[in-house]
């Protein structure tokens, strides 16, 4: 199978902490791999990284076997890299349907200026578009709910919303940061059979969780992290009963 | 449903008399503040754009203005261009300022893009008075021509009147199009969320310098119609306090309220005409209603929901161009 | 060069009056966070206040001096009451268009009642130093003199005495300054009283150099603004520093490169420093 994201070498500093040092690993075309550690062990931040948030301060991210660390996050979604916000960043003011139709933007090339004039081409495609929009948030299950503004959605319906928006990118690379967090049992079933269906569907998905239920159940490989270094990289099974993962969680004491 | 459908075509058929037959009845000077009500309009719907949907607030909107109207005067009397070439190109050459204002725009936080415009704004009045060479100075450019079509020359009020009504309406079109299209919608999002804007592809860079081009070409268009109306143009037409009062109708209008924005361009353009008279007293009164107008209405009056003859016709309006 | 070394001291004093008036900004969006456009206008005032009371007699110049500031004050307990503490919180635009509203209330009030320029009557004397073939007016050195007075004031104030850490707590952390009991509406008054003082200080010390007019607020707050920026807003010694670097450039360039852009220096150089170190100079990062 081919590898579809490569982390070399990748440092992060700001100012004198050290958020990541020297992460290596490989991420394979459609496969789910999970990413935990304690709080503050550099997650999110190799999400950043990832997504042109930051910069690294030393190595390399190939993406699809080009570079894609340092370029600008807006280039990167263009290559086909989406992700979610482990606290939400949805366009607050805008509805379900407008998060989502401005994701389909980046791919689906909207012809703007045709559509302002009245173009046909313009409204054609607007309506393309919206149609492809709305099959997204009937896929994330928010069917119904496309003209609410977002702020007045439900949590669980947020997450949702941010999940078809990054669908809308049309991406071979799906990150999800945290997207369980929050929610309870019936929501975090709904967005695990969701992530699997969008699995089957060829994306690959990183995925950020603390939910170590959900973790090991869809996972197949998972990465530990802990003070911004891998600890422990394997199957499911393997890192349930590494030492230093279950160390890094609960301290020296043994389970 | 019907029945509303016919009762708002109604009344918008009943504006559009109105408004077609409004030289008739109005007096010379009524009407001579609305051609200015909708010069300002055009000009403002720019900024509101550029304040409401993409989050950048200026100062120095007079600049642009500006620009437009000695870009269109000079071309007109130093080239002799027809006012109909002119005009496109006064909204340009404010475009072209337009990107010039952007680059220092995107490097500056938010509180300090106002002061960056000032500075901008001031910069070119200066440029105003000391080029003389190009644009007279101090003593500004006499013999602005007025538009023709044919042989028939706008030199009235109730001729100008049509003019402006046409573009004011255009204007109105174009901007209720901008905003609802895929440039509108990313816009907000980029001054929602501007990193989850980036993360959807957008390139925040090119939209806002991009709104700050809309928004500068219709300041310039609104530049070029004053000058060709009032004819003489000098630097003071274009100082500081033009930008502020340009500043207030886009905020009162509302964030984002096309209606609110016309009802305040209209109610604010009156306002200073009328209490012209009372001089110092009425500048007094413009810098009170500021002040007391922040306390009590600081979203604006696009924000409060009027059950008037004139909010149905707002919504009316939204409505249409929907 | 003697023309190179009066046209800096001619430069320093100025910018001595342009750090004064910005430390008024200084002053205010340090602890506010809001950009008070009033503060042009109201060194205006204490302009003209000061015209006004020069003017009545030569004597008490002094008292007449602390009478002008005390007014000023009042000025500033007024507006801050009837206006700034009702939207002191509000965003950044709701202030700035209220202050720019009290501004021109200012400037039009003013103007009903002088809308000439004026000579302001002598008020520290006609006496010139020189040192070679410089002139060094008595002016220039009062200016240099209350200026690092002022400052010295401040400096102590804000570190030494009670309530001046209390301002800089309420600066730091409103809600936590106010859950600890200090008083945040006091501190929002004082705010404004200062930074009014400051700015009425600046304007009875310009006035003998040039002239009194009231429309001299709006340019000169905005240069003001540009000094604080220059130097970095945050930082009183380093508003000052921007002030005295602004004046002597305005000076230098209306000299030796174009007396008719001389005012456009002041735009630029904000300009600039907005865009590449906008903390200014002198300035901590926020």
């Amino acid at each position: 199978m081919a590898k579809i994201l490569e982390i070399e070498n990748v440092s992060k500093f700001f100012g004198g902490l050290e958020a990541l040092k020297d992460v290596c690993f490989d991420v394979q075309e459609n496969e789910l791999l999970s990413i935990i550690g304690p709080n503050g062990s550099g997650k999110t931040t190799l999400f950043n990284l990832i997504t042109g948030v930051y910069r690294v301060s030393g190595g390399s991210i190939i993406f699809k076997g080009q570079p894609v660390h340092n370029e600008k996050s807006n280039r990167i979604a263009e290559r086909g890299i989406a992700r979610t916000f482990q606290n939400i960043k949805l366009f607050h003011t805008l509805s379900v349907m407008n998060n989502v139709l401005i994701a389909s933007y980046c791919k689906g090339r909207p012809q703007s200026w045709a559509q302002i004039f009245g173009v046909q081409s313009g409204i054609e495609r607007d309506r393309k578009l919206k149609e492809k929009s709305r099959e997204l948030i009937k896929f994330v299950g928010l069917k119904g709910k496309e003209d609410d503004v977002v702020s007045n959605l439900a949590y669980g319906e947020q997450k949702k919303t941010e999940i078809a928006r990054a669908l809308a990118l049309n991406p071979e690379l799906l990150l999800l940061d945290e997207p369980v967090g929050g929610l309870n049992p019936a929501e975090r079933q709904e967005i695990t059979h969701l992530i699997r269906t969008i699995l089957k569907e060829g994306v690959t998905v990183l995925l950020i969780e603390h939910d170590m239920r959900v973790v090991m159940n869809i996972s197949e490989r998972i990465i530990a992290l802990n003070f911004g270094q891998i600890i422990a990289e394997g199957k499911p099974e393997e890192i349930r009963r590494n030492g230093a993962v279950i160390e890094a969680y609960f301290g020296p004491e043994m389970d | 449903m019907q029945e509303k459908t016919l009762r708002s075509r109604m009344i918008i058929a009943l504006v559009a008399i109105l408004l077609l037959l409004l030289p008739a009845f109005c007096g010379y000077y009524v009407l001579h503040i609305i051609i200015f009500s909708g010069i300002n309009l055009i000009t403002v719907l720019g900024l509101g754009l550029l304040i409401g949907f993409s989050g950048q607030v200026s100062l120095g909107h007079a600049a642009f203005y500006g620009i437009g109207a000695y870009a269109s005067a000079l071309l007109t009397v130093k080239l002799g261009l027809s006012f109909w070439i002119a005009l496109p190109l006064a909204g340009i050459i404010a475009g072209i300022a337009g990107v010039l204002l952007a680059i220092p725009s995107l490097k500056v936080a938010a509180l300090y893009l106002v002061m960056t415009t000032i500075g901008f704004s001031m910069i070119v009045w200066l440029m105003m008075l000391q080029w003389s060479g190009l644009t007279n100075g101090p003593n500004g450019i006499i013999g602005i021509p007025f538009p023709a079509i044919g042989g028939w020359v706008l030199d009235s009020p109730a001729k100008y009147y049509y003019l402006i009504l046409v573009f004011a309406l255009a204007a109105l079109w174009l901007m209720s199009r901008i905003v609802r299209s895929a440039v509108g919608l990313r816009l907000m999002a980029i001054f929602d969320q501007e990193e989850a804007a980036q993360a959807v592809g957008i390139n925040t860079t090119y939209f806002r310098v991009l709104a700050f081009v809309i928004s500068s070409i219709f300041a310039g268009v609104g530049g070029s119609l004053y000058a060709h109306y009032v004819t003489f143009i000098h630097p003071e037409n274009f100082n500081i306090w033009v930008s502020i009062s340009f500043l207030v109708m886009a905020v009162f209008g509302g964030q984002r309220s096309i209606p609110g924005l016309t009802a305040s361009v209209l109610i604010l353009t009156f306002a200073t005409e009328y209490f012209r008279v009372f001089g110092e007293y009425r500048m007094i009164g413009y810098g009170l209603f500021l002040a007391v107008g922040m306390i009590y209405f600081p979203r604006g009056i696009g924000t409060i929901k009027l059950a008037s003859p004139k909010s149905l016709l707002a919504r009316l309006l939204r409505s249409k161009t929907g | 060069m003697d023309n190179l070394i009066q046209t800096i001291v001619v430069g320093l004093s100025v910018g001595g009056i342009y750090g004064l008036v910005a430390l008024g900004f200084t002053i205010v969006y340090r602890s506010l966070y809001v950009i008070n456009f009033a503060q042009g206008h109201v060194f205006m005032v204490g302009s003209f206040m000061g015209y006004i009371g020069f003017s009545l007699t030569s004597r008490y110049p002094v008292s007449i001096f602390f009478i002008v500031l005390v007014a000023a004050a009042m000025i500033a307990v007024i507006t801050a009451f009837l206006v700034y503490k009702k939207i002191h919180r509000a965003d950044h635009l709701t202030f700035a268009i209220a202050s720019i509203g009290v501004g021109m209330i200012m400037e039009n009030m003013v103007r009903m009642v002088s809308p000439d320029a004026k000579k302001y009557p002598d008020v520290f004397g006609e006496k010139v130093f020189t040192i070679g073939n410089i002139y060094i007016s008595k002016q220039y050195m009062w200016i240099l003199g209350i200026t690092l007075a002022l400052i010295t004031l401040l400096q102590l104030f804000f570190y030494k005495t009670k309530f001046g850490k209390a301002m800089r707590a309420v600066s730091e952390n409103r809600d936590m300054a106010s859950l600890l009991g200090i008083n945040v509406t006091h501190t929002v008054y004082a705010t404004f009283v200062i930074s009014s003082v400051v700015g009425a200080v600046a304007g009875i010390l310009i006035g003998p150099i040039y002239f009194f007019s009231f429309d001299m607020g709006f340019m000169t707050g905005l240069k003001a603004f540009s000094a604080a920026i220059l130097g970095g807003i945050m930082s009183v010694p380093g508003t000052l520093i921007g002030g005295f670097i602004l004046g002597v450039a305005e000076n230098l360039g209306g000299v030796y490169v174009s007396s008719d852009y001389k005012d456009a220096i002041a735009f630029a150089l904000l300009i600039f420093m907005l865009m590449v170190k906008p903390t200014g100079l002198f300035g901590k990062r926020q």
